[in-house]
C-alpha cells in the first residue's frame, strides 16, 4: 500500500533497522572574498535515503570524495546534517509510517497521523528526541576509524583509551574497570600485558584491534567501520576482517562498512550501497550487485577491481574526472563520464563546455564569451563564423546533439544551444530489492548494452 | 583452533623491543617522574635554580610592602628601606655604603683555598657590597621571571586553546586582539607602563606577563587547530566526551611540548627584557635594584672594575640556562614517544669501562 509512495526512498522495510536516513544532506558553504560571502555549497552528501538492517552488514562503496565518509560521520553524530532526518531503531512498520508521513504536509495530516508523527519524532528522530535517548544512541553507535595511528591518543595508556567510555557511561573504576578492559582486549586478540602501554608501542594491526576494543566497550549494537583496513597491509587486513566477522557473530552487531575496496566489501557485506558524488546510485544484495550491476558506475567499479584471475572486461571505463561537487551535473550525475550515456541523461550547457575543453581544446580556445540564460540555454560567442561552424560540426552526431531541444543555431559568430530539461535521477526499484538511479536502466529494466552506445561515444570522441 | 590463534597473537605481542620494556607496565605519572629525574641537565638546573633562589632570598633578607624608597631610621640614624624588613644572614645590605677594603674595591673572594672574605664580589666606588646588590637584584629578577612565566603561560594557553578549539568568530576576535598586542613593541609598552606604575618587581612582572603571551597563544592555537582534526578527538566525541574533557584530556596533553618549551623560552626572554628595561632606566628603578640595573649603573666602569659586571652577568646567564634545561627535561619527560630513558650510568662509568678495556688489552 505504502510502497508506491516510498518509491523514491530506499528501505529494507521487511526488517527492523538500527538507523534510517531520509533525504539526508550535508552541504558545506563555500565562502569567498573579504566579507566571506557564501557563493555556493559543496554537496558532500546530497539526499541520501538508507536503512541499515539490524544484525546485518551494509557495505558503502564509492571513490574518494564521493561523500561516503561524511555519510558515516553524519550517522555517528560527528557532523550535523544540513537537511533530512535520521531515525534510530525503527521497526518495519514504523519505517513505512515515516515514509508515508514524510510525504504529507503537516497541516493536512489527520489527528491520528499527527499524533503518530509526534510520537515518532520525539522517540526516534535524532535531534528532536530526548537527551537521554540521544545519549543512548551515542552508546549504541560506535565508530572504528580509518587511521589506526591517529585514532588513538598518543598520551594515553591503553587502559584509559579502552576504559574511558566505561568510566563515563557506566561509572566503573579501579580493579573492576581493569578487569573489564582486559576482557575487551582478550576479545580482540590482545591481552592483559597490553594494559599499561602506549599506542606507539603497537603495530598497525594491534592498534586497530585497540580501536575495535574501544568501540566495543559499551556493548554497542551498531558499529560504523570507516575504512578500518585500508591503512593495513594485506595479511593484517585479513586478520582484522576475520576478527570483525567473529565479533559480529558473537555479539550480534550491525555494521556499516565504508570502504573503497570491493574485495573486502564482497567478503563482509550482506547488502551494498554504491555512492557517487553524494548520492547513492545503486543498492542491493552484495552478490547480485556484483554479478549483474544495474548502474553503469557499479559496473565500472566492479570491472576496475583487479582480480587474481587476470584482467576482466576493461571496456567499461569512465572518461574524464569527478565533476565539481559544488555544481553537480543535472539528471544523472554520472552522465558526463558514463560509457552508456544517452540523450535523456541530463545534458546541459556546462557539459558542452567541459566536453569541448576535453575533446577539442583548440575549438575551446576560440570561445570568447558564454551568455547563459539558464543551465539549459546559452549563447556561445566565437571570434568568427568559421570557429562557430567548427564548434557545431564537432557537436554533430554526439549524444549532446541528440539531447538538444533543437539543433544548435549558428548566427554569425555565435551559436545558440538549448537542451531539454531533465529532472534529477532518483533511486528506483528495478527488481525485487535491487535499486538503481540509472535513468536508462529504469527504462529498460536492465543495464544498457555497451556496444551500441559506444559507437555514439566513439564518433563524438573525434 | 581459536586457542592456537590466540597463542600466536600472544607470541607476536611478547616481541617488544628493549626500549619498550623499560616503560612496560608503569603508569603515566611514574614514567614522567622517572624520565625527568633521569634527565641530568634538568635535575642539575633545578638544583642550581633552587640554590640561587634560596641564596638570594635568605642572604640579604626581604622587604614586604612599602614603596621601596630609602628612609632614615629615626632610632639608629642609619639608612633603611620603607616597608617591613625581614633581615637575612649576610652582614651587609644593598643600599648602604661601607669602607672600601681592597684597593679599588676588588673582590675579596679567593678560590683556593676557598674563602669568601668580607666582600666576596667586591665593592663599587662608594663602597657598596656587590654580593648584597647581586642577591637583591636576583630576587627582583626572579620575581619578574616567574610572574611573567605564570601569567603569560596561563593567558597564552587559555586564549590560544579557546581560539583554536572553537574557531569561528571567537577565533577571529581573539586573534585580532592578539595581533593588536603583538604590534605594540614590548619594550616601549613596558617602559611607559613601568614609568606609570612604578619600578616595582611585582608590577613590572605582571605588566610584562600581560603583554608577553601573544606568541604562545598563536602556537597553542595552531596546535589545537591541528589536533582537533585528529581521529582520536572524533573517537572521544563519539564516546560522548564533553568539550571540556576533549580540551583538557585529549588536546592539551598533546600540546604540552610546545607549551613547556615556549614557556621556558618566555621566562628566559623575560629576564632579558627586564634587564634591558632596567638598563634603559625604565624597569626597576633606583634606589631598588635588579640584575640589569646593576649592569646599567656600572657600565662606565667596564674596563676598570669588570667585577661589577661579571657577577650580575653570571647570574643572568645561569638563571636563563637553568630554566631552559628544566623545560627541556619536562618536554622529554612528557613525550611518551621518547623511546629511551636517558642513560642511567654516566660519563664516569664510561671512563671506568674505557680504562678497564685498556687494562684488559694490556
Amino acid at each position: 500500500m505504502t510502497t508506491a509512495s516510498s518509491s523514491s526512498s530506499l528501505h529494507t522495510v521487511d526488517t527492523d533497522s538500527v538507523v534510517t536516513l531520509n533525504d539526508v544532506k550535508v552541504h558545506y558553504p563555500v565562502k569567498e572574498g573579504a566579507l566571506q560571502r557564501v557563493t555556493g555549497h559543496v554537496k558532500a552528501v546530497d539526499g541520501v535515503d538508507l536503512s541499515i538492517a539490524r544484525g546485518k552488514t551494509l557495505g558503502l562503496v564509492g571513490e574518494s570524495g564521493c561523500g561516503k565518509t561524511t555519510l558515516g560521520r553524519v550517522i555517528s553524530g560527528l557532523v550535523a546534517p544540513t537537511g533530512g532526518d535520521i531515525w534510530m531503531d525503527l521497526s518495519a512498520q514504523q519505517q513505512l509510517d515515516v515514509n508515508r508521513l514524510r510525504g504529507v504536509n503537516e497541516a493536512e495530516m489527520t489527528a491520528q497521523d499527527r499524533q503518530m508523527w509526534k510520537d515518532l519524532t520525539l522517540n526516534s528522530r535524532l535531534g528532536s528526541m530526548s537527551r537521554e535517548k540521544q545519549r543512548q544512541y551515542r552508546r549504541n553507535c560506535q565508530v572504528v576509524f580509518q587511521d589506526a595511528f591517529s585514532s588513538l591518543n598518543p598520551r594515553q595508556l591503553v587502559r584509559d583509551i579502552v576504559g574511558r567510555p566505561l568510566r563515563v557511561h557506566e561509572q566503573t573504576s579501579g580493579a573492576e574497570l581493569d578487569k573489564k578492559v582486559i576482557e575487551l582486549l582478550e576479545r580482540v586478540g590482545l591481552g592483559a600485558e597490553h594494559l599499561l602501554r602506549f599506542p606507539h608501542q603497537f603495530s598497525g594491526g594491534q592498534r586497530q584491534r585497540i580501536s575495535i576494543a574501544r568501540a566495543l566497550a559499551l556493548n554497542p549494537e551498531f558499529v560504523i567501520l570507516d575504512e578500518p583496513t585500508s591503512a593495513l597491509d594485506v595479511s593484517v587486513q585479513a586478520q582484522i576482517l576475520n576478527l570483525l566477522v567473529d565479533l559480529q557473530a558473537e555479539m550480534g552487531l550491525t555494521y556499516l562498512f565504508i570502504t573503497h575496496d570491493l574485495g573486502v566489501v564482497q567478503h563482509m557485506a550482506d547488502h551494498i550501497a554504491v555512492m557517487y558524488l553524494g548520492q547513492i546510485v545503486e543498492y542491493g544484495p552484495t552478490d547480485q550487485v556484483f554479478d549483474s550491476p544495474l548502474h553503469p558506475y557499479s559496473r565500472v567499479l566492479r570491472d576496475s577491481n583487479p582480480s587474481l584471475e587476470g584482467e576482466r572486461n576493461r571496456d567499461w571505463e569512465l572518461s574524464g574526472t569527478v565533476p565539481n561537487p559544488i555544481e553537480p551535473p543535472h539528471g544523472c550525475r554520472l552522465h558526463p563520464r558514463c560509457p552508456v550515456a544517452a540523450a535523456g541523461c541530463g545534458w546541459s550547457v556546462s557539459d558542452v563546455m567541459s566536453r569541448t575543453e576535453e575533446n577539442s581544446p583548440v575549438i575551446f580556445e576560440t570561445i570568447k564569451t558564454v551568455d547563459r540564460s539558464d543551465d539549459y540555454n546559452a549563447q556561445i560567442n566565437f571570434e568568427n563564423e568559421g570557429d562557430a561552424q567548427g564548434f557545431v560540426s564537432q557537436l554533430n552526431g554526439s549524444v549532446i546533439n541528440e539531447s538538444m531541444h533543437r539543433p544548435p543555431e549558428v548566427r554569425g559568430a555565435s551559436v545558440k544551444v538549448s537542451f531539454n530539461e531533465v529532472s534529477d535521477a532518483s533511486l528506483e526499484q528495478i527488481q525485487d530489492g535491487r535499486w538503481s538511479s540509472c535513468i536508462r536502466t529504469q527504462e529498460r529494466g536492465t543495464l544498457p548494452d555497451l556496444n551500441k552506445s559506444q559507437q555514439v561515444n566513439g564518433k563524438e570522441g573525434q | 583452533m581459536a586457542k592456537k590463534k590466540r597463542n600466536e597473537d600472544a607470541q607476536l605481542n611478547s616481541e617488544i623491543s628493549i626500549e619498550q620494556r623499560e616503560t612496560e607496565g608503569l603508569s603515566l605519572g611514574t614514567i614522567v617522574r622517572r624520565r625527568f629525574l633521569a634527565h641530568r641537565a634538568a635535575i642539575a638546573s633545578l638544583i642550581a635554580l633552587a640554590v640561587i633562589t634560596l641564596l638570594a632570598f635568605t642572604s640579604v633578607g626581604i622587604v614586604i610592602g612599602g614603596n621601596g624608597s630609602l628612609i632614615t631610621d629615626p632610632n639608629t640614624g642609619r639608612l633603611a628601606v620603607d616597608g617591613f624588613r625581614v633581615p637575612g644572614w649576610w652582614t651587609y645590605n644593598w643600599y648602604e655604603n661601607y669602607d672600601i677594603l681592597n684597593p679599588g674595591g676588588t673582590p675579596t673572594m679567593t678560590l683556593w683555598p676557598f674563602s669568601p672574605g668580607e666582600h666576596p664580589f667586591g665593592q663599587d666606588t662608594l663602597g657598596k657590597d656587590i654580593f648584597a646588590r647581586v642577591m637583591r637584584g636576583t630576587q627582583q629578577s626572579l620575581t619578574v621571571i616567574f610572574l611573567v612565566g605564570l601569567i603569560s603561560t596561563v593567558l597564552g594557553v587559555v586564549i590560544g586553546s579557546v581560539a583554536g578549539f572553537f574557531r569561528g568568530w571567537l577565533d577571529s576576535l581573539l586573534m585580532r586582539f592578539t595581533d593588536t598586542i603583538i604590534i605594540i613593541p614590548t619594550l616601549v609598552l613596558g617602559a611607559v607602563l613601568g614609568r606609570t606604575f612604578g619600578g616595582n618587581a611585582w608590577s613590572l612582572g605582571i605588566l610584562l606577563g600581560l603583554i608577553a603571551w601573544t606568541g604562545l597563544a598563536r602556537l597553542v592555537r595552531a596546535e589545537f587547530l591541528a589536533l582537533r582534526e585528529r581521529e582520536f578527538v572524533d573517537a572521544a566525541r563519539v564516546a560522548g566526551a564533553s568539550n571540556f574533557r576533549i580540551i583538557f584530556r585529549h588536546i592539551l596533553p598533546n600540546s604540552i611540548g610546545v607549551i613547556v618549551v615556549n614557556a621556558t623560552l618566555l621566562m628566559s626572554a623575560a629576564i632579558l627584557i627586564e634587564t634591558s628595561l632596567s638598563f634603559l632606566g625604565f624597569g626597576i628603578t633606583s634606589p631598588d635594584i635588579s640584575l640589569g640595573q646593576i649592569i646599567s649603573e656600572y657600565n662606565e666602569a667596564f674596563k676598570t672594575r669588570p667585577w661589577l659586571f661579571w657577577y650580575p652577568g653570571l647570574f643572568i646567564v645561569v638563571i636563563a640556562l637553568a630554566i631552559n634545561f628544566v623545560g627541556d627535561g619536562l618536554r622529554d619527560a612528557f613525550d611518551p614517544r621518547q623511546r629511551r630513558l636517558p642513560r642511567t650510568d654516566g660519563a664516569l662509568q664510561d671512563l671506568k669501562r674505557l680504562i678497564g678495556k685498556r687494562r684488559a688489552g694490556k
